[in-house]
């Protein structure tokens, strides 16, 4: 497989996922956030703080109202990671890939958010039709991971598909993770003591896990949240299913420049099957995610460094044997 | 009936001799065509046309600012060409590409045509498609153009004419080859009867010819090929994307390639990948830039290195455009005398070249009834329809001619061939031309039955060319049985 080829299907994975954890995020804040009593914090501006843009929304948007929020993350065409910007960037790496991706598959990813892309051109559009093309979207998406599954062939551009889909949803889940943890509670001093069950519980059902979690662990507590999405195994959410998936996507694949992302897997994976909800907590919840998000920059550069010959910068000697 | 109000006007018509008397070789499909429901016809061509979106069957415009990805318009009733008369055309597309694979040659050689007197020397010294670092080069089998697509058109007088010639990268063969298969969905009871003469293995020749001018080392085992592409930007990538897809081979840019001192290699997962035969969509002046224009970013430095040394093979060969110059075209009649020894087979449309001084007054005087056309361009642009020009047009063109006219040519205005068009409200007829696309192997010549037929949507327009909203036809070659005759 091309190399540039191989990168444009890892990207147009990520840029899928992003735009999809995005728009789940999205709506369950939005509908929390009508629920919200008075006095108790606004829901939006932490969704900025989340994806660490909050310098650019600042620059264009003069307050953090549900709509600005809203058309910021979803319609901006001037923000490069909004739900139209990602669509768009997959849309414009699928184009190299015809080759590569099943044509119904191609269609629907080319199909993607067209939608959303035209309401953003629109004034005075509703609420309401924002928030529905968000969950059609949504399905689509998972439309599109269910024809990658099961119309590709299980090879090399499946596996780098995979590896995109899901660095992305390790890096999503850390910084929900991290962001909600300081933001949602109205004090630090409340981390640990007070449960705000309605906010930990969006949380969970911005990432589909809140039936699961309540089947597991019974009443929301911050260490068992914590807990089940970092080291749950068998949740395809957790960071640890994620490191899994990723290790076992990356093994399958051919060449030899690959050890290097799979030692830096094994070497992360391990780390955080040592440590509880509580020990995170204990260590910080700050530090660990950091030293997360600094991993999986590390592997991502890894991922990519394997699937890309190194080009000697003078062309070799005459003579090759 | 659907064709009782049709009108062939005083214009050669592809399907019907008169009005209400179709040609012997159409009869089929109009017979197919009158059985259909009313509306259905329409249906259809909607049904094709999202079929064709859905497909990702698609052009880029140039000039648009967004970069517009738009469907080309398909319409949906075919143009016939008589299996008879398509013989002469094959032969004579046969003769010319021919003829001008030794003009190519020649002209990287030792210029015999010029040293005998049959060309002028100022032709090639002025010519931009002539490409002095390709002297010398021995393309294998020594064949440069592998894929010509020569665009012919017909004349009241019911003649096909040479209008021009396409070496460096002609385009539109995966339309042809689309189209088909939408027409076998729409008109299967036809297809039936084995009267169309199949296009289907196009593909496997085009790699058979690309796999036998692989580097002889390679021939033990399969070569890799790979479809060469300027990028997603280009206006021809879903066929660059579409053909590397058919002929199971790479498809790459420039940046997926690197010499390593020797050969011309790919970057892969698995490392960095030989190439042996590039089928190159990049025109020829940005292969190399360490040859051609150093400002290259399509091609790969060192490619030419590569291809010297006979470890790449490029079809088509570097320097080919040269036979695109629409001043070299006019000489191409004179080639096949020279080079075969034979008279053409078919006609050049008379040419003026403004280079010459009583051309170039010729010209100027009768403005408002030719077509001047630049040598180098293709794709429509630049080009100046006298009848249908603003005086405004005129006097720019009065200019431009003045300025260079080495790079003019004039011909008279011809009256393109029509045929049954869906339009809004009906049927009517739109004028056309054909491109067919001719492949020339190590050992022989193959002619696509049929080709790419264009035609220009707008009412009596004869810019046909999909840039400037033209729209294709599946053209069919057609043996009808003798003697079926109603």
């Amino acid at each position: 497989m091309l190399s540039r080829a191989a990168t444009d299907m890892y990207w147009t994975a990520r840029y899928l996922e992003r735009a999809a954890s995005m728009l789940r995020l999205l709506e369950v804040s939005y509908l929390l956030d009508l629920d919200r009593q008075e006095g108790s914090p606004p829901q939006w501006e932490p969704l900025i703080w989340i994806t660490g843009d909050m310098a650019l929304f600042r620059s264009l948007y003069p307050e953090a109202s549900p709509w600005n929020v809203m058309r910021f993350l979803v319609l901006d065409v001037d923000y490069p990671n909004s739900v139209v910007a990602c669509l768009e960037k997959a849309r414009a790496n699928t184009k190299g890939l015809r080759e590569e991706l099943p044509a119904p598959l191609w269609t629907e990813i080319n199909r993607q958010g067209t939608a959303l892309v035209k309401a953003a051109t629109q004034e005075g559009i509703s609420h309401s039709r924002v928030l529905r093309l968000c969950r059609e979207t949504n399905r689509t998406h998972m439309l599109i991971l269910g024809m990658v599954s099961e119309t590709m062939a299980h090879d090399e551009a499946y596996r780098l598909w995979q590896l995109g889909t899901y660095i992305e949803r390790a890096d999503k889940t850390s910084r929900l993770l991290h962001v909600k943890y300081f933001h949602l509670l109205p004090k630090l001093s409340h981390v640990g003591t007070i449960v705000d069950d309605a906010h930990w519980g969006a949380l969970l059902q911005s990432l589909e896990a809140r039936e699961e979690y309540h089947r597991r662990y019974g009443a929301i507590m911050p260490d068992k949240v914590i807990d089940m999405l970092v080291r749950c195994p068998d949740f395809a959410r957790s960071i640890a299913f994620c490191l899994d998936e990723l290790r076992d996507n990356l093994s399958a694949m051919p060449g030899d420049g690959k050890r290097k992302a799979i030692d830096l897997l094994e070497l992360l994976r391990f780390r955080v099957s040592t440590l509880s909800g509580a020990d995170i907590i204990a260590f910080g919840v700050h530090e660990f995610i950091n030293e997360l998000q600094i991993q999986m920059n590390h592997i991502s550069d890894a991922v990519i460094a394997a699937i890309c010959p190194v080009v000697p910068s003078k062309p070799a000697k005459e003579e090759k044997k | 009936m659907l064709f009782d109000n049709y009108e062939c006007g005083p214009f050669h018509d592809e399907l019907f001799a008169a009005p209400g008397q179709p040609r012997d070789c159409a009869r089929p499909l109009v017979e197919a065509l009158e059985a259909l429901p009313e509306g259905d016809l329409a249906a259809r061509q909607r049904a094709s046309e999202r079929a064709m979106l859905k497909m990702g069957i698609t052009f880029n415009v140039y000039g648009d600012a967004r970069g517009a990805e738009r469907s080309i318009p398909f319409d949906i009733i075919p143009r016939v060409i008589d299996g008879q008369e398509w013989d002469k055309v094959e032969a004579g597309l046969k003769q010319r590409v021919r003829a001008i694979n030794l003009f190519i040659d020649d002209v990287y050689h030792d210029q015999r045509i010029i040293k005998d007197g049959a060309l002028p020397a100022w032709v090639l010294e002025t010519s931009r498609g002539f490409l002095p670092p390709c002297r010398g080069l021995d393309p294998p089998g020594g064949v440069w153009n592998h894929v010509t697509g020569s665009d012919l058109v017909r004349n009241d007088d019911g003649v096909f004419y040479v209008l021009e010639d396409n070496l460096r990268v002609p385009s539109g063969v995966s339309y042809v080859l689309l189209n088909r298969l939408l027409m076998k969905r729409n008109y299967p009871e036809v297809f039936h009867r084995n009267l169309v003469r199949p296009i289907a293995d196009y593909c496997a020749r085009l790699l058979d010819v690309l796999h036998q001018i692989a580097p002889a080392a390679r021939s033990a085992a399969t070569p890799c090929v790979a479809v060469l592409t300027p990028g997603l930007h280009n206006s021809a990538y879903f066929e660059h994307a579409f053909l590397a897809r058919q002929l199971g081979v790479f498809l790459v840019e420039g940046r997926d390639l690197v010499y390593d001192g020797k050969y011309v290699c790919m970057k892969t997962t698995e490392g960095l990948k030989r190439i042996d035969v590039l089928y190159r969509r990049v025109d020829s002046a940005f292969l190399d830039p360490e040859l051609f224009r150093s400002d290259s970013a399509l091609g790969c430095p060192g490619l030419m290195r590569a291809y010297r040394e006979g470890r790449l093979a490029l079809a088509n060969a570097p320097g080919t455009g040269v036979a695109d110059d629409k001043v070299v075209y006019a000489f191409i009649p004179d080639a096949i005398r020279y080079y075969l020894g034979e008279e053409p087979l078919l006609p050049n449309v008379p040419t003026r070249l403004c280079h010459r001084k009583e051309d170039l007054e010729y010209t100027l005087d009768n403005l408002a009834k030719l077509v001047v056309k630049p040598a180098n361009e293709s794709g429509g642009y630049g080009i100046m329809v006298g009848p249908a020009a603003s005086p405004q047009k005129r006097e720019t063109f009065r200019k431009l001619l003045r300025e260079n006219p080495r790079n003019y040519i004039s011909q008279p205005t011809l009256s393109l061939s029509r045929m049954p068009t869906l339009v809004e409200g009906g049927i009517e007829g739109r004028h056309v031309d054909l491109r067919p696309f001719v492949l020339h192997g190590v050992d022989d010549v193959y002619v696509l039955p049929g080709g790419l037929t264009r035609v220009a949507l707008t009412k009596g327009s004869l810019v046909v060319n999909s840039s400037q909203g033209g729209g294709t036809k599946d053209t069919w070659v057609v043996d009808y049985p003798q003697g079926d005759k109603k």
